[in-house]
Order: structure tokens, then sequence, then C-alpha cells
């Protein structure tokens, strides 16, 4: 691929850095004035959407599969880091990775502007965090050295976990079962960091075999890739890496921090969490646990894809039985991310696509929900659905986007979510028809769900009369924003799924048949 | 002067160095007390010292009883360094602390002479000589305010313990002595694996005696009692440089012995010792999460890092070296840090130090400066990356998978993910707000300034050690090549 010159590889450190320097300029600047950090915060992540659209622009990706067994990248960046265990401070971009980066963007962007009117206790720290947050994450969706992706993985949780225990709500009793947020942010700091460290010992098992193999230490993808591997070792490895990224998925059994931390978050969190935390999980499992070990996956695939199917019924079946609105969208987001489990584990081109529209519809809509959700905590100071009703008439413009997203999350055509499960759906069911039927039900359960949300919010008597404001234009023009977004990806996918064409079916095609070379 | 001699000389001049310092704060205190001037010149005594041991130089045996290389080198400039900082720390602590200041310094010099004889032991009668220089200065140390009742109560504990612990240490030597006749260290290994019948018995038995003394003095569990009592008694600064260079330096003596005594051949001891290593893992974490003592808690946490710390000696291997030697350099910054943020907080005098979890309420908003030290410290004591605990941890833990020792990787895996929880209490205490006192109460003064410094050095080294390990990761790799 000829790199077109105006793709320097400082791109993509400039990718992690830029909202890392906004972050401590936003924490310096909150002694000039409160507003001050916000603004930074929100060029800073303006800034990194400019440059990833600039790196998409100039890329000149084919949609052809690359003719050799090696992953391709659109830029890259490497400088020597540890020379002793062979890490190297290597980052590299792809269409998929470049589509993820966008949505951390863009969701950054919304994270800032969503906590505008929320956030007004040090305000100067809640964004550093944020943007500290959300500059690891770009570092996970870049880092092609697995040392270094280990870092950046640890390293977004600790201002995540500030995010929740500083500015998150405390349950405003123990009666709904609800708990500190301090408690929410610790379980999921333990979940994660638990499940992070045994894929450490993964990696370090997968670099020690490698090390045997050819005598060098090395950490970098490229050169993993081709380690070959005993079944017993592939399938431990895979099973401990596996294991760290379902716990961020979440799959189903792992879950239990997912509501507790989105109930407890604010709101820049929870968009946070479930527009591009939960993703790293299912970016993990395409860009690592399926090239590295092809043929554990393959036969780990149909457990896979029955905790994919429990996670879809069983997060719907949760969000039916919740009163608290945030924690019933917390809940669709289990069932949502089944079908990105379902789409990667059944691994054939379609379904990978599918699983990464769906990622990023859901980034969108789910955000978009979630901010809809703090806006309403902001107006009723309550987020149970049994104290709402009537909100059509006391704020049309707030239950109209309401409206739409809830449309969007349970799949309605023309909005990005429909094609992203269409697409997981029809590419599974040539691999996997039963689990595909039972699958698709979860999308009557959605529709229930989400009608449920627009019923009990928007519609019926209100439960008082004190006059609800409507959405601000700072929130229209977010909510407008998300919804040419979502209309966009489901109206015409195809630049994204040609941007993402090459590493999705080059991953699909190491799944099949595995590495060549290996 | 024959140039044996002065080779010898130049070798020795850490330890020289740090002796005359001893001899001229003894003098200095006989003619007048001037408590800025004896800690401006124990810190200068510390630093030539460090810079001593950065001058390269080969490998230089002195007596049968010391041998000064790249190892010894750099952990001698290690615990000099902890010296430095500690002085720095103890400063502000006795600034107000009525009773004679100065003898602090003389005694921080004595432990850290011991600590400096220790590294370079490769004799039996040196490292029991090194032990009981460090342990009884030591001694004075955690109990130094004599009219406060927990300290003199943790030095009586520390003064028992580590009698025990060197009469155990004793014993073992003479077992090992009855058996093979020699207490050098490097024939050991040769005499263990030749030693038959009887003999083999006698020897194997004076290891374990040996080993039980290294416990004592690592704190391992079951024999871990006194460390809690100890830590929470002794002057914040003062539990810091136990923690790091009283058991730092067993760590190093301890791998230099560990070499010649190999593991290898006494595989009862090898799995004891791993089951010491899981409990003291399993035990350290799991009462530090009871704790609403913030030096408990460390001590706590200590005795689970240093269960970490025994995997690597377990499992062999040159990686496994190199895990040991970060992971005391790494621990050394940490723990310093912590218990440096401690001191910072505690008023000195005959007060108690500020070690209840309510003194750390909305610190920082009121001292941003202590906590914006304290949070990374705890933060790399769990773990996290960009922090040289991170790297420590990660050493363990590749030398642990190299050697297929997934029993006690998988420990340290779950220690860690326990540890965690208190490690991230103490951390969120400090952010959350506390009624009625959130203003900023930062003093500027010749004390602050000089703890400043320190805590300063110390998170500098925290984050460069875990941002950019290379410099740190080949020194480690440089002094081991000593040891063949």
């Amino acid at each position: 691929m000829d790199v077109s010159p105006a793709l320097s590889p400082w791109l993509l450190p400039a990718l992690i850095l830029v909202p890392f320097f906004g972050g401590l300029l936003a924490w310096y600047a909150e002694r000039w004035s409160l507003t001050w950090p916000r603004w930074i915060g929100l060029l800073s992540m303006a800034a990194t959407c400019v440059l990833a659209i600039w790196i998409w622009v100039h890329a000149g990706v084919a949609p052809v599969v690359p003719p050799h067994g090696s992953p391709e990248w659109i830029i890259e960046f490497r400088a020597g880091w540890i020379p002793r265990w062979g890490v190297s401070f290597h980052l590299g971009i792809d269409g998929l990775g470049l589509l993820m980066v966008l949505l951390t963007g863009v969701l950054g962007v919304l994270s800032v502007a969503c906590s505008w009117r929320e956030i007004q206790q040090y305000v100067g720290f809640f964004h550093l965090n944020l943007l500290w947050n959300l500059a690891g994450v770009m570092g996970v969706f870049m880092a092609l050295d697995l040392f270094l992706f280990f870092v950046f993985w640890e390293a977004m949780l600790v201002p995540m976990y500030f995010l929740i225990a500083l500015w998150g709500h405390s349950s405003q009793g123990a009666s709904r079962g609800g708990r500190s947020r301090v408690y929410a942010a610790t379980k999921f700091f333990i979940f994660t960091q638990a499940s992070g460290l045994l894929m450490l010992v993964g990696i370090l098992a997968l670099v020690w075999l490698h090390q045997q193999n050819t005598g060098e230490w090395s950490f970098s993808y490229a050169e993993l890739l081709y380690t070959p591997l005993s079944s017993l070792q592939e399938m431990l490895l895979m099973l401990a890496f596996f294991l760290g990224f379902a716990v961020k998925l979440p799959v189903f059994p792992l879950h239990p921090w997912l509501p507790d931390a989105h109930s407890q978050a604010p709101t820049a969190g929870s968009v946070d969490l479930a527009g591009v935390l939960l993703k790293t999980g299912a970016y993990g499992l395409l860009r690592f646990v399926l090239p590295l070990f092809p043929n554990a996956s393959m036969d780990f695939a149909p457990v896979a894809m029955a905790l994919a199917i429990l996670g879809i019924l069983y997060g719907a079946k949760m969000a039916l039985v919740q009163t608290d609105i945030k924690r019933l969208v917390a809940y669709t987001s289990v069932s949502h991310m089944g079908f990105v489990l379902l789409g990667i584990y059944a691994g054939t081109t379609l379904a990978l696509q599918g699983a990464l529209l769906l990622m990023l519809a859901h980034g969108l809509a789910t955000g978009a929900l979630f901010i809809l959700c703090g806006e309403l905590y902001e107006r009723l100071h309550t987020r149970e659905l049994g104290r709402m009703g009537g909100l059509s008439r006391r704020a049309p413009h707030y239950a109209t986007a309401l409206m739409f997203f809830a449309l969007a999350s349970l799949g309605l055509p023309g909005l990005g979510n429909f094609v992203g499960e269409f697409l997981v759906l029809f590419g599974s069911f040539a691999v996997a028809p039963w689990i595909t039927a039972i699958a698709a039900t979860g999308l009557i359960l959605a529709a229930v769900y989400s009608l449920y949300i627009v019923q009990r919010a928007l519609h019926g008597p209100p439960a008082d009369d004190t006059p609800v404001e409507d959405l601000t234009g700072r929130e229209k023009l977010m909510m407008g924003f998300v919804m040419l977004a979502l209309l966009a990806l489901g109206l015409y996918p195809q630049p994204v799924i040609d941007l993402a064409f090459a590493p999705l079916a080059q991953i699909a095609n190491w799944y099949a048949l595995g590495v060549p070379g290996a | 002067m024959s140039a044996a001699l002065q080779a010898q000389l130049l070798a020795g001049a850490p330890l020289l160095l740090t002796a005359a310092g001893i001899v001229l704060v003894m003098l200095l205190i006989a003619v007048q007390r001037d408590h800025r001037a004896i800690a401006q010149l124990t810190t200068l005594g510390f630093i030539l010292a460090v810079g001593a041991c950065l001058i390269p130089q080969p490998t230089v045996e002195i007596t049968p009883l010391l041998v000064i290389d790249d190892y010894a080198r750099f952990a001698m400039a290690l615990f000099a360094a902890a010296g430095a900082i500690t002085v720095l720390l103890v400063y502000g602590y006795l600034a107000r602390h009525d009773g004679w200041r100065e003898e602090m310094y003389l005694l921080l010099l004595l432990a850290v002479l011991g600590a400096m004889v220790l590294t370079a032991a490769r004799h039996a009668a040196t490292l029991l000589l090194g032990l009981e220089t460090l342990g009884v200065a030591l001694l004075g140390m955690v109990a130094y305010p004599l009219l406060r009742k927990r300290p003199l109560e943790a030095g009586i504990k520390y003064l028992m313990l580590s009698a025990a612990s060197t009469a155990t240490l004793l014993f073992g030597f003479a077992l090992v002595y009855a058996a093979t006749g020699s207490l050098q260290f490097d024939t050991l290994g040769a005499l263990l694996a030749a030693g038959e019948g009887s003999d083999r018995a006698i020897a194997q038995t004076g290891l374990g005696l040996v080993w039980v003394g290294f416990a004592f003095k690592l704190s391992l569990v079951p024999f871990h009692l006194w460390t809690a009592d100890v830590y929470e008694g002794a002057p914040a600064p003062v539990a810091g440089f136990l923690a790091t260079v009283s058991k730092g330096a067993v760590a190093v003596v301890l791998l230099r012995w560990l070499d010649a005594a190999s593991l290898a051949q006494t595989p009862m001891l090898t799995q004891a010792l791993a089951a010491l290593a899981i409990a003291s893992i399993a035990v350290g974490n799991l009462a530090a999460l009871q704790q609403n003592n913030v030096k408990r808690l460390l001590a706590y946490s200590s005795i689970a890092h240093f269960g970490y710390l025994l995997v690597p000696f377990l499992v062999g291997g040159d990686t496994a070296r190199e895990a040991v030697l970060f992971y005391v350099a790494a621990y050394a910054v940490m723990t310093l840090g912590s218990f440096g943020a401690i001191a910072a907080l505690s008023p000195g005098a005959n007060a108690e130090d500020a070690d209840h979890l309510y003194d750390y309420r909305g610190l920082f908003w009121r001292r941003p400066l202590v906590t914006s030290v304290f949070t990374p410290m705890l933060l790399a004591q769990a773990g996290i990356p960009l922090t040289v605990g991170f790297l420590a941890k990660f050493y363990i833990l590749a030398a642990a998978v190299e050697r297929h020792a997934w029993v006690l990787a998988v420990a340290v895996v779950l220690g860690s993910a326990v540890g965690l929880f208190y490690y991230l209490r103490l951390v969120v205490v400090q952010f959350l707000p506390r009624p009625g006192g959130m203003r900023p109460e930062t003093v500027w003064s010749e004390i602050t300034v000089a703890r400043g410094v320190a805590l300063a050095l110390l998170l500098v080294a925290l984050i460069v050690g875990g941002v950019w390990p290379q410099p740190l990761a080949g020194a480690v790799a440089r002094a081991l090549a000593a040891l063949g």
C-alpha cells in the first residue's frame, strides 16, 4: 500500500498525546475558570476526531484482502522501549482500529458535552480523568505490541475508577438493592484487573513459548502471530485471553460489574463505558484471540456462541424487569454485546462486518440513551421509571430523541443497529443455524424492552405537575448529531464496510484456515 | 600502598565513607548539637556513598568475609539512597521532637552500614555481623520517641523477635558448619551436594533453620506476627526505612547465599517455602483488608509483597534473579514513598502519627501534593502500569511463567486482585469530601521543602522506572552478571 505523505507516523502517538496533554491542561485550567476545562476537553477530543478523519481521507484503503498472510497497517509507528524484554513502542492502525479510534473520538466529544452542566465539582480533575481514560482507550485500539497493549489496557482503568467513584451517584436507598458508587467502582476495577492479570500471564506464556522457539524475547503482534503451539497450549492461552476480554465485553456470567458500574457512574462515565470500554473487549477478541489462536477459537466457538445467546436473552430479560432507567439501558448493553460475540465467533466476513457495525451503532445509540438518562436525572432527580410518565407532552423534543434511540436500539431498519444485527444473523446462519435462530428471538425482546421504556417514560399520566425543561440547544445539537450518524450508518454503511473490509476478511480467513506460516 | 590494597580501599569506599560518617557525626554531637548540620552531613555522606558505588570497578574480595562486586555496589547504592531519602523525611519528623534529635542520624548511618555489609557478605560471619548491626541500630530507631508508648512497645517486640531470628540463624549455620565444615558461601553448594547420610540430614536441618531465620526477617507467614505492631508503633519514616532497607538487604543477601545453597537440592524445603509464599500472599492480603489503620495496612501489604518476592527465589533461573533485584528496588521506592507520605502528614513530636483512615479523608483537597505522591505509590503497590510497581510484578510473573510455576503465578494474580481492594480504598478516601475541612493546608518551610524534595524524587523514580524501565533493567542485569 502506498503511504500518502500526508500520513506521518507521528499521527498515531498524537492521537494518544492530544487527550493526554489536553487532560493535564484541563486540570490546570481549573484555576482560571470552570468553563476552561470543558472547552479544552471538547477541543482535544474534537482534535482526535479530526486526526482520525484525516487518516481515513488520506488512507485510500481498497476493499480487497491483502494477498499475503501478514497484517497490513495504514500507518505504523515504532520506537524502542525496553530492549531487555523485546518490548517496543509499536502502534499501528488499520481500518478496524481507525473506526474504533473514530468512535472513541466522537464519544469523547459527547462525553465532554454531556457533562457540561452535570459536573460542577472538581471540574478540572474530572476532565483529567475523562481524557486520560480516552487516551488509554486510543492506545488500546492502536497498540501492536502486547506489552504496550496491556499497559494501555490497565492504564485506562484507573481514571475510569475515579470517574465512577468520585462523580458517580450513590443509590438512594439500600431497599432497591442500590450500592454506593465506591462499591461499584471497586467492583468494576477488581473484575477487570483480575481478569487482566490472568491475560498478562497468558501473554507472558505466549511470549515465553515464542522465546523458546526463536531464542528472542518479543511482544510484537506480528511475530507472535506465527508462534507454533500445541493444541493444549493454544486452548489454555486462548482461554486466558478470552477471560480478559470477556469481562470487558461482558460475556454472560462475567457481567455483574456492568449494571452497578453503569447505574452508579456519571453520565459521561456511562457513555464512555458503554460506548467505548465495552468495545475494547470485542476489539481484543477480533484483534488478538481469533488471529493468535484460530484453532482453539474454532473449537471454543460453540461455547462462546452459547454464552452469546445466554447473554442476549439474559440481558434482555433482566432489562425487562428493571425499574431504574439507567440500569435498564445497562442490561440492554449485555444483550447487544451478545450479538457482537455471536458475530465474532461465527467468524465469517459478513458476521464480522456485522459485529463491527453493531459495535459502532451500539456505541452511538446507547451513548445517546445514557445521555438522555442523565438529562432526565438532571431534570427529575430520579431514574425510577415509575416516577416519570407523560414526558411526550411535557418535553416533546426530549421525547422525540428518546423515541428515536429506543427504536435504534431495537433495531429499526434504516438505522445502524439494524444493519449490524442483520449482518451478524445473516453471517452466522450459515455457520450455526440453530444458535442464530435462538439469537434472533432476542430481537423480539429488544422490541419489548425498548417500547417499554418509551411507554413508561413518555406516555401515560405524568407523575407530577412540575414543568420539565425541554432539551437545550447544546443537547439538541448532540442528539441531532448522533441521529445523523446512526442514519448514515443505517442507510449507507458501505464506506465503513469498505474501510474495514481488508482486516476483517483477513481475520475471517485466519480464523477459518489458520494463520499461514504457522 | 600496594595496588591490591588500593583496589580494596577503593572498592570498600562506600563502607568506609559510611563508617567515617558515623565517626564524624559522633564527634560533632560531642562538640555541639546542631540538628540541621548533622542532617546535612548525613545526607552528604549518603550521597558520597552512592557516588562511590557508581564508579565502575572490577570485583574485589576483601578478606574471605567481603566481596565487593557490581551486585553489592548496586544494592549499596540503593540502600544509601534510601538512607538519604530517610534523612530528608526524618528531619521534619524530628523538628519538634523534645529530646536528643541528633542520635537518630547516627543510628541511621549505622543501620545503612549494616545493610551494606549484608550486601557484600560471602561468609556466614559477615552475614550475622551485618544483620546485627542493622537490627540493633533499627531497634534504636523504632523506639526513638521514648516518651510514647507505642514506639517503645514496638521496639521491644522488634528486639525480641530479631534476637530470636538471629539465634535461629546462628543455630542453622552451626548445623550447616557441622555437616560441611564451611561457612564460606561459594564452597557451600559443592559441600552440600557431596554430603551423605547423617551429614546430609544435619545440613538440611541447618538449611531449614536458616530459612526460618530469614523468614522472620522477611516477615513471611507464619513468622509475621511482629510486623504489624512494629510498623504501627515505629515513627513513620523509620517504618518505611525498616520495610525497605532491613527487608531489602536480607533479600539481597539471600539471593547471594542461595546461589550457593541451591534449593534444587532440597525439594521438600522448596515445597514448604512455596506453601509459605502462598500463605504470606493470602494472609497478608486478607488481613490488610480488615485494617483501618494505614500503617498496619501497609504492614500487611508488605507481608503480601514478600510473599510475591519469594516466588522468584523458589523458581530460580536468570529471570528470577533479575526479578528479585528489580522487585527490591521497586519496593524500596514504593514503600519509602508511602511511608514518606504518612510522615508528611504526621506531626512528629509526641503526637501519634496520622495513621487512621479518617485522617486521609479529603486529603487531595487539603494537601494535594502529598496525595499526588501517595496515590501513585499505592497504585504502584497494586501493580498498575506506568509505575515501577507494575514492572516489578511483571518480572515476577515472567519468572514464574518461564519455569511453569502456574500455582505460584495464579497465587500472585489472585493476591494482586485482592490487594487492589484495600489500596483503592485508601486511594479513594483521599478524594472523598471531608465535612468541615476542605481548605488547602500547605505551609511552606524548610521542613516541608526537605520532605517535598524526598517525595518528589521518589515519585520521579516511580514514574520513570515504570515508563522507561530499561536503565533500571539494564543496571539489574549488569549487577547480576557479577554473581555469575
